[in-house]
């Protein structure tokens, strides 16, 4: 039997994950990929190098993330969060979010991650999800 | 500083039939969707059904569509697969008999045990929606 998560439930689930997946509109087309993040009371927050859903949500900040806790195929539930992208790139709230993304991620440098062949690091993006609509389903 | 480096057209390959849960991303009206699939990839093409609804909808307005696969032990050790292509429906008996046994043969948990003349009522019955997406992009990338 599914059901649906209230809203509250939905937040209290996203605020207690560290992985989700992120929709964003690369050139027209659907783009999915994997992020770790943190959750504030309004948004998630996310660092990442600069590249294609950097360029996308730049481009279209129309945002659905994902993030779900399976136990097994009818234990589980999933939730998602619809938003805009809103970078930030300087002042107080980038540095509260810095340090939000450190107290979750401590093994993890501001700079997270280079592909390997690029030459330099290039400056990390800091940006927020701000959550306009949640909804949850579980079974179990 | 973590390490990151593209997986080869075989590493992606390889990963896809490794595994058989997924995220569906798809798109309409300049909308994201993204919901977690079951799927079954025999090595061409990935297939994955699901009942009508939003999912369903969200295809018919925009057929393009996305499929990410992964394999996350933590942070700093992980692996990403990212395919794309069309979304098609199956519409006929034999189609969609033929990817019920795939998914059911990939996944025995996850389609009820039906033996092949009964597949194509089921589905009817169940208002089960069967996609094929023949990959016209492999994407991945792994922690060194």
């Amino acid at each position: 039997m599914i059901a649906k998560l209230s809203e509250e439930e939905s937040f209290a689930l996203l605020s207690s994950r560290r992985l989700a997946r992120l929709a964003c509109i690369a050139d027209g087309e659907p783009y999915v990929v994997p992020v770790n993040y943190v959750c504030d009371d309004i948004s998630i927050i996310v660092h990442s190098l600069p590249g294609t859903k950097i360029d996308a949500m730049r481009s279209n900040p129309r945002v659905c993330v994902q993030i779900d806790e399976i136990k097994d195929q009818f234990n589980w539930a999933s939730v998602l969060a619809f938003g805009n992208y809103k970078e930030m790139i300087s002042g107080a709230a980038r540095e509260r979010a810095m340090a939000l993304l450190l107290a979750g991620f401590p093994d993890l440098t501001p700079v997270e991650s280079v592909i390997a062949r690029d030459a330099g690091a290039p400056a990390p993006v800091i940006f927020r999800v701000l959550i306009d609509r949640v909804t949850g389903i579980r079974e179990g | 500083m973590l390490e990151v480096t593209e997986m080869s057209r075989g590493e992606t390959v390889a990963l896809l039939l490794r595994r058989v849960f997924g995220h569906l991303g798809c798109t309409r009206d300049g909308h994201p969707y993204v919901v977690p699939m079951n799927y079954a990839f025999d090595g061409e093409c990935l297939f994955f059904y699901t009942t009508e609804g939003t999912k369903t909808e969200f295809i018919a307005a925009n057929r393009e569509v996305c499929f990410q696969v992964e394999e996350i032990a933590d942070p700093l050790h992980w692996r990403s697969v990212i395919i794309t292509g069309h979304a098609e429906r199956l519409t006929s008996t034999e189609d969609v008999e033929r990817a019920m046994q795939h998914i059911t043969a990939r996944n025995p948990t996850l389609a009820p045990a039906i033996n092949r003349t009964k597949i194509g009522a089921w589905t009817r019955l169940n208002h089960v929606a069967l996609f094929r997406v023949r990959p016209e992009g492999f994407y991945g990338r792994k922690t060194a």
